[in-house]
Formats: C-alpha cells, sequence, structure tokens
C-alpha cells in the first residue's frame, strides 16, 4: 500500500479512491462507537429509567390495628409501609392514612395532600383535613373542599380478618394535570 | 494548481503544526521546559494579557463571583461527600454527627451552606446586570443561552442539595418536587417517579438525588462553564453601554476591536484585580459566617410518619413556594408546570428574538421595568413566605371567657364551637387565630346575621362549606357568637 501510495503514477488512482476509503473508515469509527455506547448505555438507561416508569397504584394488605383500637366515629392515624420499600431504608419507608370506622363501613384516606404531596392533619370537632403547607382543606369525606387541591384525598382499601384491621397499601398519589375547571 | 479542498486541508494542517521547540531564553528553566512540552504558559500569559474594554468597572465583577462561589462549593461538596453517608436509614445521623458544633466539619458545612446562598445571589445579580446593559446581544447570544441553563443547573443543585440534608422538611421537599413535576402533560409521572427512584418514597430515593446533586450536575455545570468562560474570551468582555451607541450584526466585531486595540487595558492586572479582590472579600465573609453561624439546624428526623411537619425551601425558593400557594385555585395545576417553562423558554429566546440596537439601560426603560417588577414580586413573595398567612395555626386554644365576654349561652356556645370546628385556625378575633381569612374581631359590625349565615353555609375559595357540617342550632349558636363581636 505504502508502495503505490509513493508513485506519482497512481496519485490520481488515489484520489478516486481515498474518499470512499474515508467514507468506510468515518463509517467504521462511528458504527463502532455507537455500538459501543448502546452496549454500555442500554443497561445503564435501564437501570436509571425503569423507576420512573413503576406504575404506582396498589400493593399488600398490611394489618395496621385491632378491632377495639378504632371506636365509632374515631379518625385514628395508622402507619404502614410503602410497598415495594426496601427494609434497609430506614424510617423512609413509612406512610400514614386516616382511618375512620362507621356504622357498616370504614373510610381510609391516604395521607398526601392532592396539592403538593405534603401531610395533612385531621381536625377532631370539624372532621376537616388541612394541609400545612399551602392551607388545602378536605371534609370529612376527603373531599376537597377549600385552598388549592383540585383532587379529593385518595381512598384506600379496608379489609376486617378476625380482630385485625387491615389496609391496602398503595404507593404515592401524583396528581395529574388537570384543566381548569375540571373536577379530577 | 491549487483546488478548494486543497486549500482548506493546508489550513487545517497549518493549524494542527506541531509548535516550535522553544529555545527562548525567557521563560527560565523549569517554566521553559513546562512551555515547550506543553504550550500552556504562552497561552496563559495570552488570556490575561488580552485587552479588554477600558471602564468595565465594579458592575462586571458578578460573573467571577459566581464563580468564586462554584469553586468554594466544589471544594466543601467534596468534603462533605467524606462524611456524609448517602444512606436512606444512617444520613440524618452523619448530618448530626457533621453538625456537631464547633468541629471543622461543621465549619465546613455552613461554608457550603451560606456558598450556596452566595452562589445564587451572585448569579441573581450578574443575570440582572447583563439583562440590564443588553450584554446578551450579538455576538454573545450563545454566552446568554449557556448562562440560562446553568442557571436553571444552578437552581436545580440548590434544590438537590436541600434534599440532601435528609431530615423531615428534605424528605417532603421531594414529594413536593415530584408532585409538582407530576403535573407536566404525559410525562409527569415519569419525571415525578424519576426524582422519587420509584414509585413512592423508598431506599433508593436519597442515593439517586445525592448522585445527581454531586456527579450528574456538576459535570454538566463544569462543561458549561468551560464553554461559557471560552466564550467569554474569545468573543470579548462587553462593553459599559453607550447610549446612542447601537450594536449593528455587521459591523459590530470590526468596531469593538478597533475601540479595545485604542483604548482597551489588559485584563490581567488592570480588570481582573476586581473580580479577585472581590471574589475573595466574599469567600472571607462566608468562612466568617460559617464559623459564627456553623452548619445550619436540621429538622426532625427524616420520618415520614411524624405528620407535624412544616416543610419550606431554603429562603431564595421561599418566593416560589408563596407563588404555589397564590394561584387562582382554577389554574393552579396548569400553572405549576406552565409558568416556569413560559420563563425558560422566554430567557432562552430572548437573544434570539432581540439581538442588536439599544444596549444603554436609559434607552431600553422596558427592562428596568421588568427588572424592577420581578425583584420586586421576589422580595413580597419571600416576605409573605415567612409570615406564611395560609397556613392553619393549629392548635390555637379556644377563646377566654373574658374574650367571649358575654353570659347568653348561644354566644358562649357559638364561641366554642368557633374553636371546635376550626374556624379558628384561619380567622383572629381579639389576636388569637389565623390569618388566612379575615379578622372577625368586629365582624358583627360589617355583616348581618343572614350574611353571616350565607357565607358559613357557602364558604369560598379559601374557606369550606359548612352546611351539612353544622346542625341549625350549631350554625344559629355560632352566627349569634359572630353578630356579637363588634
Amino acid at each position: 500500500m505504502s508502495d503505490t501510495h509513493a508513485s506519482s503514477d497512481m496519485a490520481g488512482q488515489d484520489d478516486t479512491q481515498e474518499p470512499s476509503r474515508r467514507k468506510l473508515l468515518i463509517g467504521l469509527s462511528l458504527g463502532s462507537g455507537a455500538l459501543a455506547a448502546a452496549a454500555a448505555g442500554y443497561p445503564i438507561a435501564k437501570a436509571v429509567l425503569d423507576p420512573a416508569f413503576q406504575k404506582g397504584g396498589r400493593g399488600d394488605w398490611q394489618t395496621v390495628g385491632q378491632l377495639t383500637d378504632f371506636p365509632l366515629w374515631k379518625t385514628v392515624l395508622v402507619t404502614f409501609i410503602r410497598p415495594g420499600a426496601r427494609s434497609f431504608g430506614g424510617d423512609i419507608k413509612k406512610d400514614t392514612a386516616y382511618l375512620t370506622r362507621r356504622p357498616g363501613d370504614w373510610l381510609a384516606l391516604h395521607n398526601v395532600c392532592m396539592h403538593l404531596g405534603c401531610p395533612v392533619r385531621h381536625q377532631e370537632g370539624s372532621g376537616l383535613y388541612f394541609c400545612p403547607c399551602h392551607g388545602g382543606v378536605y371534609n370529612a369525606e376527603g373531599i376537597n373542599v377549600a385552598g388549592p387541591p383540585r383532587i379529593p384525598l385518595q381512598r384506600l382499601g379496608v379489609r376486617v380478618e378476625g380482630q385485625d384491621v387491615q389496609l391496602q397499601s398503595a404507593a404515592m398519589p401524583l396528581p395529574t394535570l388537570t384543566w381548569p375547571g375540571g373536577d379530577s | 494548481m491549487s483546488n478548494p479542498a486543497q486549500t482548506k486541508q493546508a489550513k487545517i494542517d497549518e493549524a494542527n503544526d506541531t509548535p516550535p521547540a522553544v529555545t527562548e531564553k525567557k521563560y527560565g528553566l523549569f517554566l521553559g521546559w513546562l512551555e515547550d512540552r506543553t504550550g500552556l504558559i504562552s497561552r496563559l500569559n495570552t488570556v490575561a494579557g488580552h485587552r479588554v474594554p477600558k471602564r468595565s468597572k465594579w458592575a462586571f465583577v458578578f460573573g467571577s463571583a459566581t464563580l468564586f462561589a462554584f469553586i468554594l462549593q466544589v471544594v466543601t461538596g467534596i468534603t462533605l461527600a467524606m462524611f456524609f453517608e448517602p444512606s436512606s436509614a444512617t444520613a440524618y445521623q452523619s448530618l448530626q454527627r457533621i453538625s456537631t458544633p464547633g468541629t471543622a466539619e461543621a465549619m465546613v458545612r455552613g461554608l457550603h451552606y451560606f456558598g450556596a446562598s452566595l452562589m445564587v445571589v451572585m448569579m441573581g445579580i450578574h443575570l440582572i446586570r447583563v439583562y440590564l446593559s443588553a450584554a446578551y446581544k450579538y455576538p454573545r447570544e450563545m454566552q446568554w443561552i449557556s448562562g440560562v441553563v446553568m442557571l436553571l443547573l444552578v437552581l436545580a443543585m440548590a434544590f438537590t442539595g436541600q434534599t440532601l440534608r435528609w431530615d423531615q422538611t428534605a424528605v417532603w421537599s421531594v414529594v413536593v418536587g415530584a408532585e409538582q413535576a407530576s403535573r407536566a402533560p404525559i410525562v409527569g409521572p415519569i419525571l415525578a417517579r424519576f426524582l422519587m427512584a420509584g414509585d413512592t418514597l423508598n431506599a433508593g430515593t436519597l442515593s439517586r438525588l445525592y448522585a445527581l446533586h454531586t456527579y450528574w450536575f456538576p459535570a454538566l455545570l463544569f462543561g458549561l462553564i468551560g464553554l461559557h468562560v471560552f466564550l467569554v474570551l474569545r468573543n470579548g468582555i462587553s462593553e459599559p453601554p453607550v447610549p446612542g451607541r447601537r450594536v449593528d450584526p455587521r459591523t459590530y466585531k470590526q468596531e469593538y476591536q478597533a475601540r479595545v486595540k485604542k483604548d482597551g487595558v489588559p485584563f490581567w492586572p488592570d480588570a481582573a484585580w476586581r473580580d479577585t479582590v472581590f471574589g475573595s472579600a466574599l469567600i472571607i465573609l462566608m468562612a466568617f459566617l460559617a464559623w459564627k453561624f456553623g452548619a445550619p439546624a436540621l429538622s426532625k428526623p427524616p420520618d415520614p410518619s411524624l405528620i407535624n411537619a412544616d416543610p419550606k425551601p431554603d429562603w431564595y425558593l421561599i418566593w416560589y413556594f408563596s407563588i404555589l400557594a397564590l394561584w387562582p385555585y382554577g389554574i393552579t395545576n396548569l400553572m405549576i408546570i406552565l409558568a416556569p417553562l413560559l420563563a425558560i423558554v422566554g430567557l432562552i429566546a430572548l437573544p434570539l428574538v432581540s439581538n442588536k440596537g439599544e444596549r444603554a439601560p436609559s434607552r431600553r426603560p422596558w427592562a428596568i421595568g421588568i427588572v424592577v417588577v420581578t425583584v420586586g414580586m421576589i422580595f413580597s413573595l419571600t416576605l409573605l413566605g415567612y409570615r406564611e398567612p395560609w397556613l392553619p395555626r393549629f392548635g390555637t386554644p379556644p377563646l377566654t371567657a373574658q374574650q367571649v365576654n358575654s353570659t347568653d349561652p348561644s354566644v358562649v356556645r357559638g364561641a366554642a364551637l368557633f374553636h371546635d370546628q376550626s374556624c379558628i385556625l384561619c380567622h383572629k378575633i381579639d389576636g388569637q387565630g389565623g390569618i388566612r381569612g379575615p379578622n372577625l374581631s368586629q365582624i358583627g359590625e360589617r355583616l348581618t346575621k343572614d350574611q353571616l349565615t350565607w357565607r358559613i353555609q357557602n364558604g369560598a375559595a379559601s374557606m369550606p362549606s359548612y352546611a351539612g357540617v353544622l346542625t341549625t342550632d350549631q350554625l344559629r349558636d355560632l352566627v349569634n357568637f359572630l353578630a356579637s363581636r363588634q
């Protein structure tokens, strides 16, 4: 190759060959680079982005107390474990809900304000739930009645197994975009 | 024979030629060796000696002050990373350890904390200075745009930095951030779960925020700072604006070079001494603050089952926290995403839609107006954020018999209802209660009993309706009590 290169007779031929040879070299470099980036990038992107595509929703049933812990009409704050939370995560795995036992049924409200997710506080007399962050107010049913929230507090499932009161855990509820005038 | 392709190749060859060996004695033995092998000395000398416009005085120090603050943040941040455990179970304890008053670690944490404020403030002033003097116009559009991207990255650093404080406030800040992001159309929930590293808070949340704060965002910032500084050197420092001297892209570069050649001064030390002295003075001030006040206090542990929380961002983001409470409620979900998006688009588009013409603020009164209104809004929203009028005053005690000041049993019962039905959380009577709603100390003078009944039954945007909550008797007692407040 170097011999023919040196010959001036071959220069013309070289000139016509060079562009296609260069194209091949460029293609080879970019192609192998892209392949390498994809080979290393796929597992990286998958690891980083997989959590972003979790679906949320309901988790397992957890015992949060005994029937005697829940007198009629009393709203009780209970703690449950977030679905999928790792045991080594420390306290971060805890989440809370307000349980109210009523004649014939239960009301369980996930304690996540549907404005920006702060924990709300139940008020004994009025039965209202107030959010400390931006003053959202929900009524005893968990319906948004004043302030910024546009969506009611999310309800959780409750069941009684013997004396155990069980709550169906759930991921963090996310308020999605609502247009002005829309209800949810 | 020369065809265009050969000429082009010749130019590339010329630019890439290996420089000749350094034979001059002017660098001395050691520096001469270094210059011969690296060429860095002559390049540094070129940068230091390049001419900059005269009269670029104290108004021009804020960009470099931001860089000084960044360097402080990098050094203190790396130091903190040697002590901080980015594990959601133990981070809080490691922070308590770092924050032990009187230790060097606590002072480093204080430096990082005050340095963050310094960086945000210097960046803000730099932005205002560049905007007011229209230094973003031709040929410095890319400087402005890279600056806007850095502004967003610095705010992202500020936010993630506050969450690494992994106390109660930090945890709820993550939630508030995720719930905001979830409002974006289509990608909202994906963004929210990306931030939380899952569909709810979990052990990976802190690790992810830590990686973003200490690796990703700084890496991007390093690259962008490099670009930004390179462009400042390439395009030259903008001149102080002169009324009537208009920027014309066809002639600007020649005119700029001619003026700088005529009466410019070497960057170092004629112009740069101000940058150095100002930046150093600020860092000394930060060291004093860190020594005097130490590390910022941690709030309660990161346990989401402790629900008595009042999460708030650091002072420079409070204004935004206030806005979130104050949008008209009907459009709040839309504005959470739309408003920041419009601001970003507007900032990036600015030099693209307006890159020529007058630069002097005196000829651009609307620019002054925009700055005054924006700074005024941020200032007043910050004050409001500390007053927190929207915060229900939890735990306000019932009114005393002396305050109620009546023997009418209906009024006394109404006063008890005023407390028990949570009215007092948002309404003040005789200096007791919240400030969300109007002060009701003299409400009996302003509203009739019918009007009071109507309002209590119907509520308002920020007040829940009590129809169906109060019995007829309770409503009558409450109205009697309020009507007696005169």
